[in-house]
């Protein structure tokens, strides 16, 4: 994946992530998010978004991260192509960044395509196909 | 990307809290301005620039398009400002500092209730007015190495081409670290750059090692810095100074240019605020939600009536005053009658003419007939015919769909059809009718039409089908095979690769279903079919510690709370005695391996579940109660038991997970979790 192109950026477990703005279908805070028993860890549950039942991937906890605190109204970012959303604690906003600035991840952070230094710390790009697949039993 | 239908929506609180703490920010940015004057510091005008750019951001996310366009005309100002287009002369700051204000105010009647308020176009012209059309990209050669050179943002090519014009060396440091400790040496490195100097830009860089990470700073130093320096307290590798600074500042930068005094382009006129919703005579809008809350209604005292019925049957039994009992059980009929058609009453609240979904489509297939360069009409016939409001608004993607799929692969050019003998403009006729508690919509074209022998080569050569599979009784059902689709070849107007079998996922959710039958030369015909209502089905809803979950009613046999007496051991297992029958029994927590519950002391409730073949028995720490729920699937991508096939919302808001009776049952007759001895 080329860092060109519109990304959508989030915070999860106090870090900054991204991911692709056409892979996003929406953000929504559903009422709840039911635990599915038997699912890895980086499985937060189901919940209904539009009517739909959406299997939600806990970003911070995939990442190896906790989370500031328990949000009593989760956010989540539906995407399109998978039956998925990724549950994050808040929404930066719409970024760009040319794909010379993304350097490529470091071996065992997790799913990612790359990561762009920032001011602040680092913004990390997600790869969602494999952040969703290695749920997948 | 989809925005929420009514601006703000659930975000709305967010937004204002978001919103309030950059206009904030800004406000504090812009008394630093002024203090600064004339010349003013690039990190500030850069933060306010940033701050306001946030605001454009998040108030677009949520749908407030007013919000989002004056800060979009603020931002441009500042933009032009921190590239030095603009000066910051009394004229602009003034301009920026009123945006601001004019921002405050529309963030305030979003406050108040405003679905969407607009900047005034005095106040936006004047904006726009101050802003110089942007420049070709600077060309001017900052000596820097190709790769960094090309992925500089215009900002930091003006800030890095400003650093040199005021005399300041531009340096490149080169850090090479560990994987484990990385963050932690680019965050120093970056705080030391910004304390030397300006930290211009931080980019990937190249590592010798593949087992390390390497990035380069790029940072902009004050005469007489030391570069080395620098270096050794960021720990980096290399420093190279790309271009020296001067030992003094020069007298001025550039001189900035002033904006002239052009008068502003004629705007277009500003849409008015959006037209208030149209109240027809004798209608009356409801939110849906209430609608659901009477429906739910409905079928409580459904329930409710059932047990009276079961009650009063058993006390009339033995009640001798025949007079009084025929009274009670005619009372009690008529109550019955009443109950029975308050349901279908209810439901019907939901039910609105499919003019509303086809109105939509209408518009659809005209933008996507000129974008093809199609000439077509689209006929539509039984626009009266009632269907559920939720399917209205859900089947409006997937019928979307089937008229591109139509204009796109079916109707032909106008050229290739007159060819054919065909009138040049093609046409789509959709024909809505009910049939029984169903709505049927039949979408034909005459266009080319599908091969269905071209279809079966398509499937062998993909492998959906194997070379020695026989050829399917319905050849057009593999159209609707993952896979099969063409949105491979990725037109414009199939978009984002959803196939035809994303088509018929959606409707399968939605409790309908899609086929196809064609003609080769002639045309295609889809015929979808949805329920009128959304199906519910009864359910009977247990809890598991904080687990809910949800049996269709068709297969509970009885529940029995505190069934500990039934509990006795058969064959070296649990099981539980219902009647003549020992029944395989389990823990729904142990078999979903959920934490014990606490109180697991035998007082807790037994389901009795059976699927028509066998029966077994499930202890749960509670049962919640019986509702008719809409129960959704989940994608088979989603891990789980495979007892789990979907998810329901349960009044009250809960979410329990839908079991599959069968599949438990199996479960459970194959042997409890703790393994089974005999």
């Amino acid at each position: 994946m080329s860092g060109d192109g519109l990304l959508l950026a989030f915070r999860a477990g106090g870090e900054r992530f991204a991911v692709p703005l056409d892979r996003v279908r929406e953000a929504a805070r559903p009422r709840r998010i039911a635990p599915l028993p038997g699912a890895p860890p980086e499985w937060s549950g189901v919940a209904l978004v539009r009517g739909e039942a959406i299997g939600v991937i806990d970003v911070a906890a995939a990442m190896g991260l906790s989370h500031a605190h328990a949000d009593p109204a989760p956010l989540v970012v539906v995407l399109y192509g998978s039956d998925h959303a990724l549950l994050v604690d808040s929404i930066d906003g719409v970024e760009t960044y040319p794909a010379g600035r993304v350097a490529p991840p470091p071996p065992g952070r997790g799913a990612l395509h790359g990561i762009v230094a920032e001011e602040l710390g680092f913004l990390s790009l997600l790869d969602v196909d494999r952040l969703a697949a290695r749920g997948e039993r | 990307m989809t925005r929420p239908k009514k601006p703000g929506g659930a975000f709305s609180g967010e937004f204002l809290a978001e919103a309030e703490m950059l206009l904030e920010e800004a406000g504090c940015g812009i008394d630093a301005l002024d203090a600064d004057g004339d010349d003013p510091n690039p990190e500030r005008v850069n933060a306010l620039f940033r701050s306001v750019h946030s605001l454009k951001g998040v108030a677009g996310m949520v749908g407030y398009a007013g919000v989002a366009d004056a800060a979009h005309a603020l931002e441009a100002l500042l933009d032009d400002l921190r590239m030095g287009r603009v000066p910051a002369s009394p004229a602009v700051r003034g301009a920026v500092r009123e945006g601001l204000g004019a921002l405050s105010t529309l963030v305030a009647r979003v406050a108040a209730g405003e679905d969407a308020p607009r900047l005034e176009t005095p106040l936006k012209d004047r904006l726009e007015g101050l802003v110089r059309p942007a420049e070709p990209r600077g060309t001017e050669s900052l000596r820097l190495p190709p790769e960094l050179d090309a992925s500089l943002s215009d900002y930091e090519r003006h800030r890095a081409s400003e650093a040199g014009k005021r005399g300041k060396a531009l340096v490149l440091v080169d850090l090479d670290l560990d994987f484990d400790s990385f963050d932690a040496g680019l965050r120093n490195a970056m705080s030391e750059a910004s304390a030397a100097g300006e930290l211009i830009g931080t980019f990937p860089g190249t590592a010798a090692d593949p087992a390390r990470m390497a990035f380069r700073l790029l940072v902009a130093l004050p005469p007489g810095c030391d570069a080395a320096a620098l270096g050794t307290r960021c720990s980096a590798r290399d420093v190279v100074t790309v271009s020296a600074g001067r030992a003094a500042p020069p007298p001025s930068a550039a001189p900035a240019r002033l904006p002239a005094a052009v008068p502003a382009e004629s705007a277009p006129p500003e849409p008015g605020p959006e037209a208030a919703p149209q109240v027809a005579r004798g209608v009356v809008r409801v939110p849906l939600e209430k609608v659901a809350a009477l429906v739910d209604l409905a079928g409580e005292l459904a329930l409710a009536r059932s047990a009276l019925g079961r009650s009063l049957g058993q006390a009339l039994a033995g009640a001798s005053d025949r007079g009084a009992r025929f009274e009670a059980q005619r009372a009690f009929a008529r109550l019955d009658r009443l109950v029975a058609t308050l349901g279908p009453a209810a439901l019907a609240l939901r039910l609105v003419p499919v003019e509303t979904l086809t109105t939509r489509l209408a518009r659809a297939f005209a933008r996507t007939a000129s974008a093809l360069g199609r000439e077509a009409d689209f006929v539509v016939q039984g626009v009266e015919t009632e269907i559920d409001k939720v399917l209205a608004d859900e089947l409006g993607d997937p019928l979307l769909h089937i008229l591109r799929n139509a204009l796109d692969h079916g109707i032909e050019s106008p050229e290739e059809r007159s060819s054919a003998g065909k009138p040049r403009r093609g046409r789509v006729a959709l024909t809505v009718a009910p049939s029984g508690r169903e709505v049927v919509l039949t979408f034909s074209d005459d266009g080319r039409g599908v091969d269905a022998a071209g279809v079966v080569a398509k499937a062998r050569q993909t492998g959906l089908l194997g070379a020695t599979d026989p050829d399917p009784s319905d050849p057009f059902a593999l159209l609707f095979r993952p896979g099969f689709s063409t949105a491979r070849e990725v037109s414009e107007i199939s978009g984002r690769g959803v196939g035809l079998d994303v088509v018929r996922e959606k409707l399968a959710a939605l409790g309908g279903r899609v086929s196809v039958r064609s003609i080769p030369g002639s045309g295609t015909t889809f015929e979808v079919v949805v329920p009128m209502t959304l199906v519910l089905l009864e359910s009977l809803v247990v809890r598991v510690g904080e687990v809910w979950f949800a049996l269709p009613g068709e297969n509970v046999r009885r529940t029995l709370q505190g069934a500990a007496d039934g509990v006795e051991i058969v064959d070296g297992r649990a099981c539980f005695r219902d009647g003549d029958e020992a029944l395989p029994l389990a823990r729904l927590d142990a078999l979903f391996g959920l934490p014990k519950s606490a109180g697991s002391d035998g007082a807790e409730p037994v389901v009795v579940a059976e699927d028509g073949r066998r029966a077994a028995a499930l202890v749960v720490d509670a049962v919640e109660g019986v509702w008719d729920l809409l129960v959704k699937p989940l994608a088979d991508s989603v891990p789980r038991p495979k007892e789990i096939v979907g998810a329901a919302e349960v009044p009250g808001g809960e979410i329990a997970l839908a079991l599959d009776a069968g599949a438990l049952i199996a479960r459970i007759h194959s042997g409890p979790a703790e393994g089974r001895t005999a």
